[in-house]
């Protein structure tokens, strides 16, 4: 069997302030990806976000005009998979992230903790990788 | 100086300085929709970028577009030639793209050795009358005819034309292509994003307006910004001042 490379569903992130977030998670450790910004003030098309590690997030605005890609802002639940916990966890506290689930070494082998962003968006990291 | 269409190297400004005998002081590298090429003829160019304590320095300098203001120490004397490029130009001297300079100051000579030798010393054995002829001259003489004209560059040009009052929409319905690919097209090139080069080319034709003399109202209305207060935020963004402190600073810094 060939080596998984999970790069291939991308997560999409509604957002009220899609440059504040993508300064959020550019300090947690991603890398900023292309930004499409629209017209409106902080308005983003598209952008997307990627983690070191492999997998990325797309993270833009309301469509005000098309509302098919739109989500309720802060209803995103997303793990991400990472070789050093700790060192996001530190960056995390460095950044005051409100945390949703305390550091724990889980009974499956992974290691990780969950925080909040600014607009409700659960971000879970852990080394579980399946 | 400026020069337009040599050899296919436009939007180039040149401009020689040389001050002495001034206090020693903070000159501000404002963000502009152009790079910038100083070939310092003194003891070096000091620069500091916000946020760091060090300082570098350089002797032949090249800086793409940036979003913040760079700092630039001096002890009272300052002489060199400054250049500012437009992105059409920076390919044709020296063959990238402006994106790979993005927000980044470089020595030349790590980017081409010879050129940077060439036009130092050119422009030291020069007298201090002539330097901007025998910058343009240099210039001429490296410009390769391979000038660049793709969909960025042609976007790049529509915004320029206007300066920078363009929606994005409006540039996406222009170049043909979705929003997503023309700014991954244009951003490979140019570092930034359309609405970002679109942002720096209002902040210079506003800032234009306003050092020459025209009222702030009037000028946020020809620049395309909702309102004066718009104008104001985006001076703030770009240079951490109001359009008023700004013009007060540039005219101590040049007074």
């Amino acid at each position: 069997m060939t080596e998984r490379r999970d790069t291939n569903i991308w997560a999409g992130i509604t957002s009220d302030d899609p440059l504040a977030l993508r300064d959020w998670l550019e300090q947690l450790g991603f890398l900023p990806g292309i930004l499409v910004e629209g017209d409106g003030d902080g308005e983003v098309m598209h952008s997307e976000m990627l983690w070191p590690d492999g997998g990325r997030v797309m993270v833009h605005s309301a469509n005000k005009a098309d509302s098919t890609f739109s989500r309720p802002v802060g209803s995103g639940n997303l793990y991400v998979v990472v070789t050093d916990p700790d060192e996001v966890y530190a960056k995390a506290q460095a950044l005051g992230a409100t945390l949703v689930r305390e550091m724990e070494d889980a009974d499956y082998g992974s290691r990780g903790f969950s925080i909040a962003d600014r607009e409700g968006n659960v971000w879970s990291f852990g080394t579980y990788a399946g | 100086m400026e020069l337009r269409d040599v050899r296919r190297l436009t939007g180039v400004e040149i401009t020689p300085y040389d001050i002495s005998g001034g206090s020693p002081g903070q000159h501000l590298g404002l963000p502009s929709a152009t790079a910038t090429l100083i070939v310092d003829l003194a003891d070096g160019l000091v620069l500091g970028t916000e946020g760091r304590s060090e300082t570098d320095t350089f002797r032949c300098c090249l800086a793409g577009m940036h979003l913040r203001p760079v700092t630039i120490h001096h002890d009272g004397s300052q002489v060199g030639v400054q250049v500012s490029l437009s992105p059409a130009a920076v390919r044709a001297l020296f063959g990238l793209p402006v994106g790979e300079l993005a927000n980044g100051t470089s020595e030349l000579a790590q980017i081409d050795t010879d050129i940077a030798r060439r036009l130092h010393d050119q422009l030291a054995q020069a007298h201090p009358d002539d330097r901007a002829a025998v910058c343009a001259g240099a210039l001429v003489d490296i410009a390769s005819d391979a000038a660049p004209f793709d969909d960025a560059h042609a976007a790049w040009e529509y915004l320029a034309r206007r300066r920078g009052d363009v929606t994005v929409a409006e540039l996406v319905e222009q170049s043909g292509w979705s929003a997503r690919y023309l700014t991954r097209l244009f951003t490979a090139e140019f570092g930034i994003g359309p609405k970002q080069a679109a942002r720096l080319m209002r902040f210079d034709a506003a800032r234009a307006g306003l050092e020459a003399g025209r009222a702030a109202v009037d000028v946020a209305a020809d620049c395309g910004y909702a309102d004066q207060s718009h104008m104001s935020r985006e001076f703030t963004d770009l240079t951490g001042l109001s359009p008023r402190s700004l013009l007060r600073r540039r005219a101590e810094e040049f007074g």
